[in-house]
């Protein structure tokens, strides 16, 4: 039961959002008309422009449209890119992998590089790794991702002559983009993470578990790092949050062939379709994951345990 | 020699706190001691100093002898819970809140080596006073009462009958009752036994002696039976007169403490003390069993 | 953190006033046009007449850079400004009693679950690109932060004992907003404010290296890292000035927005 209401807030929070990305991108000034007038040298005449609206159905009431958006989008169906015609899903279908490929790969090595050093920064708190944490971690949140990217393909391309750094979204092109993804992502986490782990250390049962005899490796993992990551689970979403829109940058960096230099592109050709498409689809994405681990965090407290009989 | 022998202990942190500035003490085998003081008169540090687990950048002076061998001693983590059990303060933070409570009663034992079955460690969990231990052993500590907690952590400390038993506090976090039943089953199951505790009311017929400490330093060192009658020390007397009696109103004991930051200056007490003496200026020494320079009071 | 405040202070101090230095004494004593194309002298590195090197249009680089940063930071207060402000009126006005106050703080609590760049995104693409468009939607995507602060400090503070004791003696609604809430503000603001300019100015050379936020011939210090992409391989120097200024104003607005967290804006 204490479930539903964070369930509902989500779904309630998925459904404003969408509504105001919709709206956003129907009142401001920038429709099919002023698209169209962009494209063409001769100004579209007032009739060609109705019956494209018409045909568009942007004449219709904004709530009305953003039912048949929403309709639609539930069924798969994100309309169609104005410039080509092409199905919006279906594009986005051919992009989808190469972006999947890379931000798991950020998202698996940027929390590898966290938990190793936070970890080992938190074991030795005010010695020189940590110092070098705290500092490296200033400089990783200093030089945003894609300045970081470009001085690694500079070291990586011309500097040490490996040829495959451009991407082509596969795994043997990888590694470049996503360890540049990673430094950034890490350089966020480390700190809070070994903050965390250098509470459970210092905690009231660490000292009574110490007492008992316990070695310190034991105490690292059978119980500091299971509180520390419990405590984590509120910043994996405000992570993702950077990471999503660090990925498209580090995309376009590395030409990587995935959704985020693709959506650049349709802003910049004003293929709106596209562009209410990714954004509800990223919003989405950024909310469910933020609630999924606000819930395994209340699912897993102790409090919760308590309550829940 | 047996029993626990300090000589000349101090402990300054990182920071130049001098805590624990020079404490003589030694306990008989089997003698059970009330460490008394207030809040920040080091009595925490000096447990912590015994069990070698004091934060990294303290520094230890002095001798620790228990049964004649040094502790913490080169290898402490060995000695924990196996020579000298540790009693934590409050029980309701004192395990890690995401384990069941049985799964970290055991590593007392498992940390030494030795295997414990569930249905052995449900037995000695219900000696200690805890109903329906199998099933409650497999809870997390949300689910457990302060009381049982303790029960589970005496058990815990007193696992292999250590030479040596601390308890920090173990009833500031209970109510009265459950409180003497605390101390008494900690009594019952540790020979040597140092309990912190602020419930003087308490420990009548509980405890063989008092050790009142001041900044750092021991200033009273009697049998229990005479100190709860007539403490010596001016600051003993005024710990005694704060407690609640039947028929007079406690009184308080106006000022700070001293700060460990600050250098020796004399007496330590004399700021606070009700007359103080022409010579507060000089360091009294313990002797007797009294650090004050009027020796029995007046 | 990493040493004493005042070290972290200081750094961050001397990081921008290097900075700013280079952008208000630099066109005093660096005369050159950011824009003068000189074809004859394309992808130069660092010489006497031009001390970073020239692009690929032989426009000096250092001219480039003094000139981009004009427009980054005028942008970037622009934008720090504008939340602060909106921000500020939104928060305290949640604090206020009745329906109104419920519906805007349950407006900043949404904004605030959204990722907010996505939603820049998403307006720059409704308005169509430009720097005037970029700044625009970064207010509009960063006021909630400021609201939330605001109203969390504001709450505080209206529950001290002094301000209800205020309010009995008949102090007006307003009266102790201007004179016991907002002066408690400056400090967190501050604090807020420098690290915000920080990231503002990150992702806005992040917007106009994808192209989203100042045009060409407009120099910007993304937009010059932008251009530079196709040549900086073999001409690192195209990289040196955008990455260090962008590097040296997030790096002191992290460091004196961790000194002003700390100190309170007092020490
Ligand atoms: N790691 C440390 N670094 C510096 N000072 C410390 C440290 N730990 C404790 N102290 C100081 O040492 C003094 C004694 O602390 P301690 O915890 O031993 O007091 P205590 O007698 O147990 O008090 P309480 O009744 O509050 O538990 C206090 O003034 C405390 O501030
Ligand atoms: S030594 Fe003097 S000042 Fe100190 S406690 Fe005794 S009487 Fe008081
Ligand atoms: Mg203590």
């Amino acid at each position: 039961m204490a479930l539903l209401r964070p369930l509902m807030r989500m779904l309630a929070t998925l459904v404003v959002a969408s509504f105001l990305i919709f709206s956003i991108l129907a009142l401001l000034p920038g429709d099919l008309a002023a698209f169209l007038a962009s494209r063409s040298n001769t100004k579209p005449s007032e009739e060609s422009l109705a019956a494209i609206r018409e045909q568009f159905g942007l004449n219709q009431p904004l709530l009305h449209r953003y039912g048949d958006w929403l309709t639609g989008a539930l069924h798969g169906d994100f309309g169609e890119s104005w410039l080509t015609g092409a199905p919006v899903a279906d594009l986005f279908a051919q992009r989808m992998g190469p972006t999947l490929l890379l931000g798991v790969s950020i998202f698996g090595l940027g929390s590898a590089i966290t938990f190793l050093w936070g970890g080992f920064a938190a074991l030795r708190p005010g010695r020189l790794v940590d110092h070098t944490l705290t500092i490296l971690a200033i400089l990783g949140a200093t030089l945003p991702g894609f300045v970081l990217g470009l001085l690694a393909i500079r070291v990586f391309a011309s500097g040490l002559g490996w040829a495959s750094v451009i991407g082509d979204g596969t795994m043997r092109t990888v590694t470049l983009p996503a360890l540049v993804g990673a430094i950034g992502l890490s350089s966020y986490w480390a700190r809070p993470f070994r903050a965390l782990v250098v509470d459970a250390l210092a905690s009231d049962w660490a000292l009574a578990a110490r007492a008992r005899g316990l070695t310190e490796t034991r105490l690292l993992f059978r119980h500091a790092l299971p509180n520390a990551l419990l405590g984590f689970l509120p910043f994996l979403g405000v992570g993702l949050a950077g990471a999503l829109t660090g990925a498209i940058l580090i995309e376009t960096v590395f030409s990587w062939p995935g959704l985020g230099a693709f959506v650049i592109d349709a802003i910049k050709r004003r293929d709106l379709p596209i562009v209410q498409a990714f954004a509800v689809l990223a919003v989405a994405f950024y909310v469910v994951t933020t609630a999924l681990a606000d819930l395994a965090a209340r699912a897993l407290s102790p409090r919760m345990q308590r309550s829940g009989r | 020699m047996t029993g626990l022998a300090i000589t000349q202990l101090h402990v300054r942190f990182a920071n130049g706190a001098h805590v624990l500035r020079g404490i003589d003490l030694t306990v008989a085998k089997g003698e059970r001691l009330a460490l008394v003081g207030e809040s920040g008169c080091g009595k925490t540090t000096l447990i912590r100093a015994l069990l070698g687990l004091l934060e990294p950048g303290a520094r230890v002076l002095g001798q620790m002898l228990l049964d004649g061998q040094e502790v913490p001693g080169p290898d402490p983590r060995a000695l924990r819970g196996t020579r000298i059990g540790y009693v934590p303060q409050n029980p309701l933070s004192a395990l890690n809140p995401l384990l069941p409570v049985g799964r970290q009663i055991a590593e007392a034992w498992e940390a030494h080596g030795r295997r414990i079955a569930d249905a052995t460690l449900s037995a000695e969990l219900a000696a200690v006073g805890i109903a329906d231990a199998t099933r409650m052993m497999t809870y997390r500590p949300a689910r457990w009462s302060g009381g049982m907690l303790q029960r589970a952590l005496i058990l815990a400390a007193t696992a292999h009958r250590p030479a040596l038993v601390m308890a920090d506090e173990p009833t500031s976090a209970v109510d009265r009752p459950l409180a003497r039943q605390m101390l008494e089953l900690l009594a019952e199951r540790s020979g040597t036994l140092i309990a912190v505790t602020h419930d003087l009311d308490l420990i009548d017929g509980l405890v063989d002696r008092v050790v009142v400490l001041y900044g750092g330093r021991i200033v009273e060192d009697a049998p229990a039976a005479r100190f709860l009658v007539g403490p010596r020390h001016p600051y003993a007397r005024a710990l005694l007169e704060a407690l609640p009696r039947p028929g007079r109103l406690p009184r308080g004991l106006d000022g700070d403490p001293p700060s460990p930051l600050a250098p020796d200056a004399g007496c330590a007490f004399a700021p606070r003390c009700p007359s103080p003496c022409a010579l507060a200026a000089e360091l009294p020494m313990l002797a007797e069993g009294v650090a004050c320079h009027l020796g029995t009071g007046r | 953190m990493i040493a004493s405040h005042s070290s972290a202070r200081i750094t961050g101090a001397a990081l921008l006033t290097l900075v700013l230095t280079l952008i208000l004494i630099g066109p005093l004593v660096w005369s050159v046009s950011p824009t003068d194309q000189n074809l004859m002298a394309v992808v130069q590195p660092p010489s006497v007449s031009h001390p970073i090197g020239t692009d690929q249009y032989g426009r000096d680089l250092l001219a480039r850079l003094i000139d981009g940063g004009r427009v980054s930071l005028i942008s970037a207060v622009l934008i720090v400004g504008g939340s602060l402000v909106i921000g500020t009126l939104v928060g305290l006005a949640a604090t206020l009693d009745g329906i109104v106050a419920r519906l805007i703080t349950q407006a900043i609590d949404m904004a605030l679950a959204l990722p907010s760049l996505i939603l820049a995104l998403v307006i720059v693409g409704a308005l169509g690109i430009g720097m005037g468009n970029l700044i625009f939607a970064f207010v509009a995507v960063g006021w909630p932060w400021y609201a939330r602060l605001v109203r969390g400090i504001a709450r505080e503070r209206l529950s001290a004992p002094d301000i209800l004791a205020a309010r009995l003696a008949g102090v007006g609604r307003l009266a102790v907003m201007t004179g016991h809430v907002v002066p408690h503000l400056a400090a967190r603001l501050a604090a807020a404010a420098a690290l915000d300019l920080g990231y503002t100015l990150g992702a806005l050379a992040g917007f106009s290296y994808l192209g989203l936020g100042a045009q060409a011939p407009a120099a910007e210090w993304g937009l010059m890292l932008r251009d530079a992409q196709m040549f900086f391989t073999a001409a690192p120097w195209l990289l040196i000035g955008p990455c260090a200024c962008i590097g040296a104003v997030v790096a002191a607005a992290l460091l004196l927005a961790e000194d002003l967290a700390q100190t309170g804006g007092r020490g």
